[in-house]
């Protein structure tokens, strides 16, 4: 059996390498992101998605009902005009994974990006 | 050919190594829900779990006209037959129970529908309202048949599994993970069920502040464990300076007031440890902690003195970090 390499085993390996090496590199970089965004979910939708930096300045209107506030890197419902209130007391969200939700419109709005501290909160 | 397939081989390899995960965020159970599945059938378990739970919301529901708890509730103190998921859920609540002396108690619906805590009608009542309503409320007012297949209340007595129906789909999708082999977090909301690992480390999650519950005062490490929080700022109204919470203590007819903001179980069956977490807040502090020596349970009080105390079982279970120190709070071991 001849086991002498062809220049298209080279072409292949060199593809594939190359192809490997663009992997990686994708895989790392989002490894290594440290972006925050602020999303805003209604009844499942996503409505927004923004990247805060320390110069976000920008208020979402949900549909008349819900007011969302992004200022720097924070977010936080401002408005709701549901009884309980529940999302407006919440505060201001500062890390990745918390999250201010309004039960009775059904909107939420959550920080995502960067390694969070921890993988959920029970409370 | 063959060579071509040695080739991609590694490549192949390689992207088999960039883990797969699906998340899905949705509102059930009068809460905002989000499953996170690790693995390659990841998103049709997260779907399959999203179902599941769907299912369970239209089965154990107090307000939905075809559920067996609606019949039941609207049966006259006549016997109605119920599904055996039904039966199964209502024998783990009437068991917890017992064994919390009915401190955690299925049928306190007719207090929490007077104070309307979480509604707009949110009020106190007055006191010969809050007597009237005691007189409806009483686990053992509920009679299980001995084949499971029928339940009937006495007394005007009305079901309510919403202080378990969390815990009790926490623990069914946490089997639908694990029959598939796979990890996952069930974040049921205050409700957690962290199962197998997360990428082979323990999941971490967060107790929360009471003060501001996006953040937290401690972190417990843990793997194939349900972590559950009940606390007075979940939902809660006040009046003339006063907070009034949505925890019952049935022997009153009060929102319990002890002295403590949240209790967390930490435990494999979140069925238990969400009716635990309702019974312990009841409790207080010091029946609490040693209802939970006598019974081998892991919980962590937070108090309003912002004392953090674990009971003896915590390392056993997971691995307990305390973080509010920033805020006032004190590791009190």
């Amino acid at each position: 059996m001849r086991s002498r390499m062809k220049w298209g085993d080279f072409v292949i390996i060199g593809a594939v390498l190359l192809l490997a090496a663009a992997l990686a590199a994708a895989l790392l970089w989002q490894a290594a992101g440290d972006r925050l965004y602020a999303e805003v979910w209604q009844d499942g939708v996503l409505l927004e998605r923004v990247r805060l930096s320390d110069n976000t300045d920008r208020v979402i209107e949900v549909d008349g009902h819900n007011t969302v506030v992004l200022s720097g890197k924070t977010a936080r419902m401002q408005t709701a005009d549901c009884r309980d209130q529940v999302c407006v007391r919440t505060g201001t969200l500062t890390r990745v994974g918390q999250s201010a939700v309004c039960l009775p419109n059904r909107v939420l709005v959550k920080l995502v990006g960067e390694k969070a501290e921890v993988d959920a909160i029970a409370g | 050919m063959k060579r071509i397939f040695a080739a991609l081989l590694p490549l192949l390899l390689l992207c088999g190594c960039a883990a797969k995960e699906y998340s899905t965020d949705f509102f059930a159970m009068d809460t905002f829900m989000s499953v996170k599945v690790l693995g390659k059938e990841s998103e049709a378990l997260a779907q399959d779990c999203e179902r599941r739970i769907n299912e369970l919301e239209r089965e154990l529901s107090r307000t939905r006209e075809e559920s067996g708890v609606w019949l039941l509730n609207h049966a006259n103190g006549k016997a109605v037959p119920i599904t055996d998921r039904e039966a199964d859920v209502l024998a783990a609540a009437l068991a917890i129970s017992g064994q919390t002396g009915g401190l955690y108690d299925p049928t306190v619906a007719p207090l929490t529908d007077l104070w309307g805590v979480g509604t707009e009608y949110a009020h106190v009542p007055e006191q010969r309202e809050i007597a009237n309503a005691l007189l409806q409320v009483g686990a053992s007012k509920l009679h299980l048949s001995a084949d499971g297949r029928q339940v009937q209340a006495d007394g005007g007595a009305q079901l309510d599994l919403g202080g378990i129906a969390k815990g009790y789909a926490a623990d069914e999708c946490a089997a639908i993970l694990r029959a598939a082999d796979t990890s996952g977090l069930l974040t049921l909301g205050g409700n957690i069920y962290a199962v197998g690992t997360n990428h082979g480390e323990p999941w971490v999650i967060g107790i929360a502040d009471p003060d501001e519950s996006t953040d937290y005062i401690a972190t417990v490490a843990v793997q194939d464990k349900s972590v559950v929080t009940s606390g007075d700022y979940e939902r809660y109204f006040e009046q003339d300076g006063k907070r009034y919470h949505h925890i019952f203590d049935p022997r009153t007819g009060y929102p319990a007031d002890n002295g403590l903001r949240s209790v967390t179980v930490i435990d494999e069956n979140s069925t238990r440890a969400d009716a635990l977490t309702t019974a312990l807040f009841v409790m207080g502090l010091d029946e609490g902690m040693a209802f939970c020596e006598q019974n081998g349970i892991a919980a962590v009080f937070v108090t309003a003195d912002k004392q953090v105390i674990t009971t003896p079982d915590v390392p056993n279970v997971c691995t307990f970090f305390f973080a509010g120190a920033e805020k006032g709070y004190t590791d009190a071991q």
